[in-house]
């Protein structure tokens, strides 16, 4: 068989008439491959679409812009949240623009995970021309210079507000001034720039990425409180982190690192980058389990994709992710609140799940609506956000005195959530 | 260099620094596990664990090598018939694994869909066509190196540019998420083995045979040592370059195929990311000569190994993640830097003074 084969080979390699004619045949095989799979993609952009996530969205957007009232974001100063009934993300209303129409220029990082499909889906839901905006986006592919080069080309567009998810914190001085000088207002989103001169961009809006960590540490030790034995207990923990220098790693590294601080029976056995992604993620675990294996209590995972991956690390050490740590079981946190994390909080696999709200379409819309009528707004404005988990034993978090409610989860409401 | 001494040199010593560099990387987990109080084959210790969904499942760090080492080991086989072939190196290799995961998960899931339990398309044809997109990645860098005779780094930049563009298009710039177990089948355990150790075991055996049995290998490296004089004597250089290259596409291909199996996704930003300098590097580590000729597909696949050997080592010292790339360019100089042409022959000159002074001696 073998040697057969190695003949045919052999024969093949020669030059010659025959060989040359089956050649072309080849390659003639491969032109027609690469013709299918060009068909193989007109045809699946007619029937793709039904599965699309932002379907819905126009429908429930105009029944929201009918109650246009409602608070605007909650400022730097609250932190008292009053526990909700209903916790649905799109009860935000959108503001819509009733005069000339709205150029927006919007940046965004890229389409690394599904929370960041989300945000993006979001503000196309919400900068709609039935809404009275014109959305230009651009997707950064994960590259800061991709999205300075969008900063530049919406400038060279004059659009009326630009808004930007900035990739890193540092590096955007010369582009946010070429914005400036053009009198084009910015709006960072989601994470943090660090400039020279804050006067460079208008407002910023996001997550209160501190305060998400904050109460994820909260939950942990009001959870250790009412477990009898481990209250004084040694607790190994290992951190998961994500893109380091990223506002979400800083923000939620240091709130660990500050808990860590505060317990003396709390170990941090390791840190460890994770990229904020699925594969990376499992890596770093898989490691740190052959380092420390059962001295591992809680893994402080900082976000849902690499839970993900820490879960299936965990699974094939043998380890079991719960809550009861006192029978060997991994504690696992995380955060975003993505729908698979949350299904994963659902099942018990993560303890707690702190939110990281994506959809950031309507908030901006308000903002923007706000800075055209000459409102004064807050440098800085937080989003709110929940955090949840399928365990009754903790129903609140207290972080610097002020009280968070930890949503018991359910099948329903998690799907009712658009992400 | 005389044709004596080249065979002999390839006969006596070749896998034997190769060898020796990934040894010594395993080493330091000794003396680091003896210098920490713990078993010294603590970094060699293979256990059966238990676990829910796979049963019983290898667990261990040499697991560990062999499984992540996998992608670099599949991309290095391909890698080193390029380089023997055409004196240069296919640099598209990293973007092309994107584009096909992309396409495979692609395929899977239908166009335009970012999330799916149910496969579009059975699974077969799924992965079949994510590494024959592969193949036609490196057609398409064959023809322009083989007939066009671009330079091998400047036709191969081409797609490494271009192939994860055109992967997000395939993804219509979503990432494709396929959760179905029986895609994950390719990145998780085949009985208690992780399926990536086989199927790089699979094309390593399927290679080796190509290469022994049939003379594709004696002619791959004749064309790399002078395509000319080849051509004279009978063989179809061109086609036996191209051919290279295709075999080159389909591994990415089937390397591409396996990365995305393990995140059961097609993240196109970051499959396969740096992978192509992983695998230029582990036929360098080989022992192989970047100029082509004569190559020694063992030392490659021991030196896809050595990297990640580096890797795992560096974070079961603790080294942080951020640090780690700095430890890793300086072991790997120091690895290239043993088994360059000038320290090899101070080596050689230094054994022969010592054999003609013995020799004196009596």
């Amino acid at each position: 068989m073998v040697w057969d084969c190695a003949k045919n080979w052999n024969t093949l390699l020669y030059a010659g008439k025959r060989g040359r004619k089956r050649m072309f045949l080849s390659s003639a095989f491969l032109a027609a491959l690469l013709l299918l799979s060009g068909c193989g993609k007109e045809s699946g952009r007619k029937t793709g679409g039904t599965d699309h996530p932002p379907k819905e969205g126009s429908e429930r957007i105009t029944e929201l812009s009918a109650s246009e009232s409602g608070s605007l974001i909650r400022e730097e100063s609250g932190g008292k949240e009053k526990p909700r009934t209903d916790f649905h993300l799109n009860e935000e209303p959108i503001a819509v623009n009733r005069g000339e129409q709205l150029t927006i220029g919007f940046s965004q990082i890229g389409a690394e995970s599904d929370w960041r499909l989300a945000s993006s889906a979001s503000m196309e839901q919400v900068f709609t021309s039935d809404n009275g905006y014109n959305l230009i986006f651009s997707d950064g592919q994960q590259k800061q210079e991709n999205q300075i080069k969008a900063i530049r080309e919406f400038i060279g567009q004059d659009v009326d507000y630009i808004i930007l998810d900035p990739m890193t914190e540092y590096g955007w001085d010369s582009s946010l001034q070429e914005a400036k000088d053009a009198g084009i207002p910015v709006i960072i989103v989601d994470r943090e720039v660090k400039v020279e001169d804050e006067n460079l961009y208008t407002v910023w809006a996001g997550s209160d990425f501190r305060l998400e960590g904050d109460r994820a540490c909260a939950w942990l030790e009001a959870y250790l409180e009412t477990q009898p034995g481990l209250k004084d207990s040694k607790i190994g923990i290992v951190d998961v982190q994500g893109t380091l220098d990223a506002s979400a790693q800083i923000g939620r590294s240091d709130a660990l690192l500050e808990a860590v601080k505060k317990h003396e029976n709390w170990e941090l056995l390791a840190v460890e980058c994770g990229d904020f992604v699925q594969a990376k993620g499992r890596e770093v675990m898989e490691q740190m389990l052959k380092e420390y294996g059962s001295r591992i209590n809680v893994v402080y995972c900082e976000n849902d994709n690499m839970a993900y991956g820490v879960l299936e690390a965990l699974e094939n050490a043998g380890m079991k992710a719960g809550t009861d740590l006192s029978s060997g079981e991994v504690l696992v946190i995380s955060f975003d609140a993505a729908r698979q994390g949350l299904e994963k909080t659902l099942q018990g696999e993560i303890a707690v799940d702190t939110e990281c709200n994506p959809l950031y379409g309507p908030i901006l819309s308000r903002i923007i609506m706000a800075l055209e009528q000459g409102d004064e707004l807050p440098k800085r404005n937080y989003f709110e956000e929940k955090q949840f988990s399928s365990l009754d034993t903790v129903s609140e978090a207290v972080v610097n005195d002020s009280s968070y409610p930890v949503v018991m989860l359910t099948e329903e409401l998690i799907l009712g959530r658009e992400y | 260099m005389t044709e004596k001494s080249f065979w002999k040199r390839v006969t006596g010593s070749g896998l034997l620094l190769p060898v020796m560099s990934l040894l010594l990387v395993m080493a330091v987990n000794i003396v680091f596990d003896i210098l920490s109080g713990n078993n010294p084959f603590n970094f060699f210790m293979i256990t059966l664990q238990q676990t829910t969904s796979n049963g019983s499942v290898l667990y261990g760090r040499i697991i560990d090598v062999l499984n992540r080492g996998s992608e670099a080991a599949i991309l290095a086989i391909g890698m080193t018939l390029v380089v023997s072939s055409s004196a240069g190196t296919d640099i598209s290799v990293g973007s092309v694994m994107s584009l096909c995961a992309s396409f495979c998960c692609m395929l899977l899931a239908g166009y335009g869909v970012s999330s799916t339990n149910e496969l579009a398309v059975p699974l077969v044809v799924g992965v079949l066509g994510g590494i024959l997109m592969g193949s036609v990645c490196g057609a398409f860098n064959g023809t322009l190196v083989a007939y066009f005779r671009i330079q091998p780094m400047v036709a191969t930049l081409i797609l490494y540019s271009a192939a994860r563009a055109v992967g997000l298009l395939l993804c219509n710039d979503l990432i494709v998420y396929v959760r179905n177990s029986s895609y994950a089948f390719f990145g998780s355990f085949l009985g208690p083995v992780p399926t990536p150790i086989v199927i790089t075991a699979v094309c390593v055996a399927v290679i080796t045979i190509l290469l022994k049995k049939s003379a594709l290998g004696m002619y791959i490296q004749s064309v790399g040592i002078n395509a000319k004089a080849s051509r004279i004597s009978g063989l179809n250089s061109r086609r036996i370059m191209f051919l290279t290259y295709v075999l080159c596409g389909t591994f990415a291909g089937i390397a591409g195929i396996v990365a995305s199996s393990r995140i059961t996704s097609a993240d196109s930003n970051n499959i396969g990311l740096y992978l192509e300098m992983d695998a230029i590097l582990a036929v360098a580590l080989g022992g192989n000569s970047l100029g082509g000729g004569r190559f020694n597909l063992a030392g490659s696949i021991i030196g896809a190994y050595t990297i990640q050997a580096i890797t795992t080592t560096l974070y079961a010292l603790g080294v942080s993640t951020t640090q780690a790339p700095v430890f890793k360019a300086i072991i790997v100089i120091l690895i290239v830097a043993v088994q360059s042409e000038p320290v090899r022959a101070y080596m050689k000159k230094r054994r022969l003074a010592r054999a003609a002074r013995e020799g004196g001696a009596v």
